[in-house]
């Protein structure tokens, strides 16, 4: 369920907007894939479409036993480091890496998504759908803010 | 003695349940004091309706406590084992993870571990189990 198999697959885009993402209402997010409940946003910024990860939620939620099971921004560093994602300035793409940003709203993590190209990130909404967006189409509302950028080398 | 809720809406009974009678019984009528708010008039599956997709709206896009510290979460397990088939209804129609409040309702947990992590395989689960005990057809 890649994302470039629905972009073609659709005849006309379409277009989402939240009342909990206020900036999507000013430019609504592109839908990519239909709705789905196998993956979410995280496992969807590591590449999966068949896992969702948080640390305090059960099924079909699941987490490294390692890790703690609480929703800090440090805890989700920990945990895309463990899939080879390196602290990183900026949203700046870089040749040979792909990155992904973490949002944080009231000292808990929020959401993930990943870089596409320079200012076009792709995001699962939860249950919902897949979306094309930039930062700032999903920032201010539930997720909060970037709170840090990460980068992994590319599979080759 | 059969005690049974309904609204009295200026027109007819809404029963808030479905009740069998087979034979002929005399039925005695309270009636309390008038409803100003219109929510109290809601049959309970419009309740339920309402309460479900208030929920799904504020939280189907985000992970995390908010989904089941949100109000309305515990709204849907507060309607109790009456709510069972119209949230098997909306797992049927939509991905939702509602499976929480479905343990919490039923008391039960028809998923073994090894599919704990796979979103299908636990909702086929609830969907058979609901089968099997007459929520769903």
């Amino acid at each position: 369920m890649g994302e470039t198999k629905w972009v073609h697959q659709m005849k006309k885009k379409q277009f989402l907007t939240l009342s909990s993402l206020p900036n999507s209402k000013k430019q609504p997010l592109e839908i990519t894939s239909p709705h789905d409940g196998f993956y979410n946003c995280i496992g969807w910024a590591l590449g999966l479409s068949d896992k969702a990860f948080w640390p305090n939620l059960k099924k079909p939620y699941s987490w490294p036993a390692d890790l703690p099971k609480t929703e800090s921004i440090e805890n989700f560093i920990d945990f895309f480091k463990k899939h080879k994602f390196e602290i990183c300035e900026n949203d700046k793409p870089e040749r040979g890496f792909e990155k992904i940003a973490i949002f944080e709203k009231d000292g808990f993590a929020t959401h993930a998504c990943r870089q596409l190209k320079k200012n076009l990130w792709t995001s699962k909404l939860g249950a919902l759908e897949d979306v094309r967006h930039t930062i700032f189409q999903i920032s201010g509302g539930m997720y909060g803010e970037v709170s840090v950028f990460m980068k992994r080398k590319k599979a080759l | 003695m059969l005690s049974v809720h309904a609204i009295y809406d200026g027109k007819k009974l809404n029963f808030l349940q479905k009740v069998e009678v087979k034979k002929p019984r005399q039925v005695i009528v309270t009636f309390l004091d008038e409803v100003e708010n219109e929510e109290e008039l809601e049959t309970f599956a419009e309740k339920f309706e309402r309460i479900f997709e208030q929920w799904y709206a504020e939280t189907a896009a985000i992970s995390g406590h908010w989904v089941f510290e949100n109000p309305n979460h515990q709204k849907i397990i507060d309607m109790g084992k009456p709510a069972i088939p119209l949230i098997l209804k909306k797992l049927q129609e939509k991905p939702c993870y509602i499976f929480y409040a479905l343990e919490k309702i039923t008391g039960e947990d028809p998923v073994p571990k090894k599919h704990a992590t796979n979103y299908g395989l636990i909702k086929n689960d609830w969907l058979k189990w609901g089968k099997q005990n007459g929520y769903i057809k």
